[in-house]
């Protein structure tokens, strides 16, 4: 009891806000937007149509993972204020975050009006499928280590991988689905994490009842 | 009397120790608003695992010795109550560390 480790109690406080699966089944929804709007381009649609449907979709996923941690996370779990080096690890992960995702939407808007030679080609992969790789393996690493939650570097894989194997797959067959099919099955494993986690969330964190709240009786 | 003085001298740092702050639950309570800059009600219970009432119970007495600061806010428009250890009860916290480690580490093998 009293040989107190600081560091471990601040680090499990910590990691007790993102126990709720929503950074899962957020990411994942987001990787499966990528696949949709690939696939959506595969199946013809035009991309000024696209863009509408994928900005839609992406408001919708941020809607959900701002509505989820206000109404449902918080109330259960306690508002609280982390240090400020805590703060400022964060706020890098959010910087890092948003760069990487600038950066995902440049490269799929390139994929999408098909000017992949602006990069020049690095044979058999594309430059833009590359660089997209690798943005994904260092945010998602640094994610794992910024924010202590060792599936990001899972997830970094998942988001690395599919952009340069359909690209590599795409040279040697036409066949259609395959972008639904790369991120399809990343994504639907990182949903079902995610929906098990907040299921457990759920289940471990019921909210506080008027009872429990006005409880003076110890 | 150099033996009794000595004995004193020995027991002098577990006699400094913080009774307030020893209690279990309390010194909980104190290893977790130590680690963060502020928490709610709901996130202590969370945490600590004791009910409300009981939290509440030794929350009066942290912020009765200053050691807490209870500061009432508004969130949505809604009052909500956050907890924050004042400067007073970090430095009680930190001697209370040193304290039960040289407790600790001066007693024999």
């Amino acid at each position: 009891m009293y040989n107190i480790d600081l560091k471990e109690i601040e680090r499990r406080a910590f990691r007790s806000t993102f126990q709720d699966g929503i950074w899962d089944i957020y990411l994942g929804l987001l990787l499966l937007l990528f696949g949709i709007a690939l696939s959506l381009l595969e199946f013809g649609i035009v991309i000024e149509w696209i863009g509408v449907i994928v900005i839609t979709l992406c408001l919708l996923c941020m809607g959900f993972f701002i509505a989820g941690k206000k109404y449902i996370t918080v109330p259960r779990i306690g508002r609280v204020t982390f240090s400020a080096a805590r703060r400022s690890k964060t706020k890098n992960m959010t910087l890092l975050l948003t760069i990487s995702f600038i950066i995902g939407v440049v490269l799929l808007a390139i994929r999408l009006v098909g000017n992949e030679d602006l990069f020049g080609w690095i044979a058999p992969v594309p430059f833009p499928a590359l660089l997209f790789s690798a943005v994904c393996l260092v945010t998602f690493s640094s994610g794992a280590f910024l924010l202590d939650n060792i599936r990001f570097h899972l997830y970094g894989l998942f988001y690395a991988f599919p952009f340069p194997i359909v690209v590599i797959l795409k040279s040697h067959t036409d066949m259609i689905g395959l972008w639904l099919l790369a991120y399809g099955i990343p994504s639907v494993l990182m949903l079902i994490v995610g929906v098990v986690l907040f299921y457990r969330f759920l289940r471990d964190y019921p909210p506080l009842t008027k009872e429990v709240l006005h409880d003076s009786v110890h | 009397m150099p033996e009794s003085s000595g004995q004193s001298g020995d027991l002098k740092p577990a006699a400094e120790i913080d009774k307030l702050i020893h209690e279990p639950a309390r010194l909980l309570i104190m290893a977790y608003l130590y680690v963060v800059e502020s928490a709610d009600f709901v996130f202590l219970v969370r945490q600590t695992g004791l009910t409300w009432g009981n939290l509440s119970a030794h929350l009066s007495k942290l912020e009765a010795a200053g050691y807490v600061d209870i500061e009432k806010e508004f969130v949505d428009k809604k009052p909500h109550t956050m907890l924050h250890l004042t400067e007073e009860g970090r430095g009680a916290f930190q001697v209370y560390r040193q304290s039960m480690k040289q407790v600790l580490d001066d007693l024999p093998d």
